[in-house]
C-alpha cells in the first residue's frame, strides 16, 4: 500500500471570513443593546484511531466548526451559539445572547464588571514539530499493531487496547473592547491499556496513564517519545502478575505516589477546590463548592513546608498552555500553594475582583464554540524537591508504591477523598517488594498533603495529562496538565475494602 | 424552543443515493439546549446552545470508517463522505466487518408528552422564584432550569430510516444556610409539569433541617436512601454489570452465574423508554428493547449492541453506540420497581439508621464484586425509633451493590425520575437497606 496523507480541511478558509463575521456579531449585539460582546469562531479538527485485539476498534476523524456569542446587557451575562456561519446566523445569535442576557438580569446581586485588559491583536500557536495530520495514517495503526501484538503474545490478555489521538482547534476572538486574537492549539498522544482475566478476577494496567493515556500540546513527535512498544511486555506482565498477588493492606501507611497517579491527586484537591467560581458558590447545585474559602488566601496551611504548587499558562507541553483564555487574557505563572501555604485562586475577569484582584489570572475557557467560558484549572504542577527516587524507596522502612490511577471519588467540598490505583508495590526495609493488587487510599485534603514529607527531584519530573475534566451545566470538557515528581506522604489510610 | 435546523431528510437522502461507498450511513443530532444557571443567590450563566453533528460511516470493499462534520450543506457532506473513504482506503480489508443493518426497522412509537418550547423568561422565573424562597429563609440558592431537545436520525442505503424527538426539563436547587445544606431537582418531559415552588421549597427545608449536624462513626448503619439516591446508586450497575462485552470479555462479576440470585428478590430492574422516555432506536438504528436486567433478585439480563449479540448467538437489543464501538452496550434508563411502602412508612420503620438524601461522585472501586464509594450529600440524619433525631455530618461509603442490595428491607409505592449525578435517568423508588458501610466522615 502506498504511504497516504490525509490533508486536514483547512481552518485557513476561514481566516479572511472570521474578522467580517465577528465584527457583524459584535455590531449586532451592540445595537441590541449589549455593553460588552466578544465572538469565538472555533475550528476543531480531530482524529482518533483505537486498535483493540487487533481490530480497528474506531477509526473517526471529526471536523466541528461554530461561532459563540457572549454578551452583557443589563449588567447580566447572555450566550448563544450556532454552527451556522454565515452573518445573519451570527447576527440572529447576537440578539438570542442580548434577550437571554435581559432574562439573566432579572435575577441579579449586582451588575457584571470586567477588570480590565489591554485590547490584544496577536496571532499564537503551539509548537508543533511534526503534523500529526499529516503522519500517514499506515504509520500510526501499524504502531498500534506493533504494541496489540506484544500485548497480546499471553493468553491471559482477554482485552489489549491502544490509542493515537490528534486534536488541532483554530480560535478567533473578537471583543467589543478591540481585542482579535488567532490562536491555534495541536495536541497529541496515545497510550495503551491491557486487561488480564484468571483466578477469578480481572486486572487491567495502562501506559503511560490510564483513561486515553498520555498527551501534551505538541506534534506527533510525542507518539515515539512515550516509547509504548518499549514497555508494552513489561505493563503486560504486571496485568497477569496482579491477578494472584495479595490484596493492598488496610490500616495507615506511608505511601509514596508515582507522578501518573499525583496527577489526579493534584487535579482533584488541589485544582478544583481553587477553581475560583466554585469558592464563591457558584457550582454549589452540581460538583459543589469548596473548603478553601478566600478568608484562608495568604495564611491557610494547605501542605507541609516542602508542598509548592505552580499554575502556569506558559509551559511548553502543558495541555492549558495557550497565548490567551477565553476572556483575552494573556497566560499567566502563579503560586497557588508556596511553602504550604495557600496562595491563590483561578480566576476570570469576571471574578477576580471578589478577592480584591484587579486583574484576572487567565482561567476562563470553554470547550469549542458552543460553551460559555467557565473557570477551569489551568496547568498546575507539585514542584519538584530534592529527593533521588531511590533514596526516597531506601529511606521508607514500612510502605506502599502506588501507580497509575484507576478509580477517583471526592466529596462536595473538596475534602474526603479516595483513590484507586492500578498497582503497588509494598516496601519493606528500604527495598521495593511484592506486588499488590487493588491498591487504594482515603484522606483528607489538608492532612494528606501536610503529610508530604519528600519529592523526588527533577530528573523524575514530568508532565502528565488529564483530557477528560468535567465541570458546568451544560457539561463540559477541558484539558490540562499536572507535573509531578514521586512523592511520599506519611500515615495515609490505605486498603478501604467493604 | 424549536429544534431550527430545517428538515435535512431530503438533502441527506440524496447524499446516501450519491454516496460513491458500498454502503453509507449518517446520524444527525440536532439539540438545542437551553440552560439557565444560578448560583450565589443570581444567574450566573445563561445559555442557548444549538448543536448539530453529521456522524457519516462508511463501508467500502470490506473497510470502513466514520467522519463527523458541522457542516450540513451539500458540499459538507459530499467532503465528509469522499474524507471518510479515504480514511477506509487506509485500512486492510477486515474479512469480519459487520454489514449495516437492513432496513426497513420497525419502532415504537413514542407518546406525545407535551413538547412546547420554554423561553429565557420562564427559565429566569424558576430562578428568581429559587433565589427569593432561599433569601426568605436566610439561605443560599444555587441551581438550574434546563430544557433540552434533541433529535436523532438514522438513515443507511440499506432502507433504515430512524427520526425521533426526545424533550428533558430539569429544575434543580440547591440551598446553603450555615452548615446546613439542601437540595432538590425535578426531571420531566413537559415543562408545564415543573413544580418550582415544590422543589424550592424542598431544598430550603432540607437545608434548614440539616444545620447543626452531629458527627458519626464510620460502621454499618442501617439507611433510608431517597430516591434520587437510589437512582445514583442503580446507575454504577451499567458501568459494572450491565453490558454484555463485559461478560463476554470474562471480566464480569457473574460470569457463568447468569439467572443466579445475587440480590433481595425485592429488586427487579429493566432499561426501557416506555416509562422514562428516551428514542425508540440505538445508534445502530436497531429497534429499543425492553430488558429485564435483575429480576427478583436474580441476574437476569444484559444489554447487547449488534456485535455482541453476533457473539452471543442473541438479537441486539437495541443499546448500541455508533459502530464500529469498542465499549460495547449501554443501559441508559434503568427502571427499577417499586415496592408498597408509603415514602414516610419507610423512615418510620426504621428503629436506628441514616436517611439519605443525594449520593454524589460515585466511581468504582472493583467491578468484579460490584463495589463502589461514594459520598452522602444535601441533608444525612440520623433516625430514632422511625423519626429524625438530628442531622450528621456527611459520610463516605464504600460498599458492594451485592452486599447493599442483598438484602432490602422496603421499596417505596411511589417512585420519581430521577437523575444521576453522572449520567442517565431512572425512575427508582426510595429503598430502606439493613445495612450500608460507611467508611469515613467527611468533616462536614
Amino acid at each position: 500500500m502506498t504511504p497516504t496523507t490525509l490533508a486536514p480541511v483547512a481552518a485557513d478558509q476561514l481566516v479572511s471570513q472570521a474578522r467580517d463575521l465577528s465584527t457583524a456579531a459584535l455590531n449586532a449585539a451592540q445595537v441590541a443593546g449589549a455593553t460588552y460582546a466578544d465572538v469565538r469562531i472555533v475550528h476543531t479538527l480531530r482524529e482518533r484511531i483505537i486498535l483493540k485485539n487487533g481490530q480497528i476498534g474506531e477509526l473517526e476523524r471529526s471536523h466541528d466548526v461554530g461561532t459563540g456569542v457572549r454578551v452583557i446587557a443589563e449588567g447580566a451575562w447572555g450566550f448563544a451559539s450556532t454552527p451556522d456561519l454565515t452573518p445573519e446566523a451570527l447576527v440572529d445569535a447576537a440578539k438570542m445572547a442580548v434577550r437571554v442576557a435581559r432574562a439573566s438580569a432579572t435575577v441579579r446581586q449586582h451588575p457584571v464588571r470586567l477588570a480590565h485588559e489591554r485590547p490584544v491583536r496577536d496571532r499564537w500557536q503551539t509548537p508543533c514539530q511534526i503534523d500529526p495530520f499529516r503522519v500517514p495514517l499506515e504509520v500510526k495503526i501499524a504502531h498500534l499493531r506493533e504494541i496489540d501484538a506484544i500485548l497480546r503474545e499471553r493468553s491471559e490478555i482477554v482485552v489489549a487496547e491502544s490509542t493515537i489521538e490528534s486534536m488541532r482547534e483554530r480560535q478567533w476572538f473578537a471583543t467589543t473592547e478591540g481585542t482579535f486574537i488567532d490562536q491555534e492549539i495541536t495536541r497529541c498522544g496515545g497510550g495503551f491499556e491491557v486487561t488480564a482475566v484468571g483466578n477469578g478476577d480481572a486486572q487491567t494496567r495502562s501506559f503511560p496513564a490510564s483513561f486515553r493515556g498520555h498527551h501534551k500540546t505538541m506534534g506527533y513527535e510525542i507518539v515515539p517519545a512515550l516509547k509504548l512498544v518499549e514497555n508494552a511486555a513489561r505493563i503486560r506482565d504486571e496485568a497477569i502478575d496482579l491477578l494472584t498477588a495479595p490484596a493492598c493492606p488496610g490500616g495507615r501507611n506511608d505511601v509514596i505516589l508515582m507522578g501518573g497517579q499525583l496527577c489526579l491527586q493534584i487535579h482533584e484537591s488541589v485544582g478544583h477546590p481553587n477553581e475560583l467560581d466554585r469558592v464563591l458558590g457558584m457550582e454549589s447545585n452540581y460538583a459543589g463548592v469548596s473548603f478553601c474559602t478566600p478568608e484562608k488566601q495568604g495564611k491557610f496551611r494547605y501542605g507541609s513546608e516542602v508542598v509548592n504548587l505552580v499554575a502556569d499558562g506558559t509551559v511548553p507541553g502543558g495541555l492549558a498552555t495557550a497565548g490567551y483564555d477565553d476572556d483575552g487574557v494573556a497566560a499567566q505563572r502563579w503560586h497557588v500553594v508556596r511553602d504550604g501555604i495557600h496562595q491563590g485562586y483561578f480566576t476570570n475577569r469576571e471574578l477576580c475582583a471578589r478577592i480584591g484582584e484587579n486583574r484576572s489570572n487567565g482561567c476562563n475557557r470553554a470547550e469549542g464554540w458552543s460553551n460559555i467560558p467557565i473557570v477551569r484549572i489551568p496547568n498546575l504542577s507539585l514542584m519538584p524537591g530534592t529527593w533521588d527516587f531511590d533514596a526516597l524507596i531506601a529511606d521508607t522502612k514500612d510502605g506502599i508504591l502506588m501507580d497509575t490511577n484507576r478509580s477517583w471519588s471526592i466529596d462536595q467540598m473538596r475534602l474526603n477523598f479516595q483513590f484507586g490505583c492500578e498497582i503497588a508495590w509494598e516496601i519493606k526495609d528500604g527495598k521495593r517488594g511484592r506486588l499488590l493488587r487493588n491498591p487504594n487510599y482515603q484522606g483528607i485534603t489538608p492532612e494528606f498533603w501536610n503529610s508530604c514529607d519528600a519529592i523526588c527531584d527533577n530528573r523524575w519530573f514530568d508532565l502528565w495529562s488529564v483530557i477528560n475534566c468535567g465541570k458546568g451545566q451544560p457539561g463540559q470538557t477541558a484539558e490540562m496538565s499536572h507535573g509531578s515528581s514521586p512523592a511520599r506522604f506519611r500515615g495515609v489510610v490505605t486498603g478501604v475494602t467493604t | 424552543m424549536p429544534v431550527t435546523t430545517p428538515d435535512l431528510t431530503a438533502t441527506l437522502e440524496a447524499a446516501i443515493a450519491a454516496s460513491p461507498a458500498d454502503a453509507t450511513e449518517f446520524i444527525l443530532t440536532d439539540s438545542r439546549e437551553e440552560l439557565t444557571r444560578f448560583g450565589d443567590n443570581a444567574i450566573t450563566q445563561n445559555v442557548a446552545k444549538q448543536v448539530r453533528t453529521l456522524s457519516i460511516r462508511v463501508q467500502h470493499q470490506g473497510r470502513e470508517a466514520r467522519v463527523d462534520t458541522t457542516q450540513l450543506h451539500e458540499k459538507g457532506i459530499r467532503d465528509a463522505i469522499q474524507d471518510a473513504l479515504g480514511l477506509a482506503a487506509l485500512q486492510e480489508p477486515d474479512p469480519a466487518m459487520m454489514p449495516m443493518l437492513q432496513g426497513p426497522q420497525a419502532y415504537r412509537t413514542q407518546p406525545d408528552r407535551g413538547m412546547r418550547d420554554g423561553s429565557p423568561e420562564d427559565r429566569a422565573a424558576h430562578a428568581g422564584l429559587a433565589v427569593r424562597l432561599c433569601l426568605e429563609a436566610g439561605a443560599r440558592a444555587a441551581g438550574i432550569s434546563a430544557q433540552t431537545r434533541t433529535r436523532v436520525v438514522i438513515l443507511n442505503s440499506r432502507g433504515v430510516h430512524a427520526d425521533a424527538t426526545t424533550q428533558r426539563c430539569e429544575y434543580s436547587v440547591t440551598a446553603d444556610k450555615d452548615d446546613g445544606s439542601g437540595w432538590a431537582k425535578q426531571v420531566v418531559s413537559n415543562p408545564d409539569l415543573v413544580d418550582a415552588e415544590a422543589i424550592a421549597q424542598r431544598a430550603v427545608g432540607k437545608a434548614l433541617a440539616s444545620r447543626h449536624h452531629r458527627p458519626l462513626p464510620p460502621g454499618h448503619y442501617p439507611v433510608v436512601l431517597e430516591a434520587a439516591a437510589v437512582a445514583d446508586l442503580v446507575r454504577m450497575f451499567p458501568w459494572m454489570a450491565f453490558n454484555a462485552l463485559d461478560y463476554l470479555e470474562g471480566r464480569h462479576f457473574a460470569l457463568n452465574r447468569m439467572g443466579e440470585r445475587f440480590f433481595d428478590p425485592k429488586l427487579t430492574i429493566v432499561d426501557d423508554i416506555v416509562e422514562v422516555p428516551g428514542l425508540p432506536f440505538d445508534y445502530e438504528g436497531v429497534p429499543r428493547q425492553r430488558v429485564a436486567l435483575i429480576e427478583e433478585g436474580k441476574f437476569s439480563g444484559l444489554v447487547h449492541d449488534r456485535a455482541t449479540a453476533a457473539r452471543a448467538g442473541v438479537s441486539p437489543t437495541g443499546h448500541g453506540g455508533p459502530a464500529p464501538n469498542p465499549y460495547g452496550a449501554y443501559a441508559s434508563h434503568l427502571i427499577v420497581a417499586p415496592g408498597v411502602v408509603r415514602d414516610e412508612d419507610l423512615v418510620r420503620g426504621l428503629d436506628k439508621g441514616l436517611l439519605v438524601t443525594q449520593l454524589h461522585y460515585l466511581n468504582v472501586v472493583d467491578r468484579m464484586d460490584l463495589s463502589v464509594t461514594g459520598m452522602t450529600r444535601s441533608g444525612t440524619f440520623w433516625v430514632e425509633k422511625g423519626e429524625i433525631a438530628y442531622p450528621v455530618e456527611n459520610m463516605r461509603f464504600t460498599d458492594s451493590l451485592i452486599h447493599m442490595l442483598g438484602s432490602i428491607d422496603a421499596l417505596s409505592r411511589d417512585r420519581e425520575w430521577a437523575a444521576a449525578f453522572w449520567e442517565g435517568t431512572s425512575l427508582a423508588p426510595a429503598m430502606r437497606l439493613p445495612r450500608m458501610h460507611f467508611s469515613s466522615p467527611a468533616g462536614f
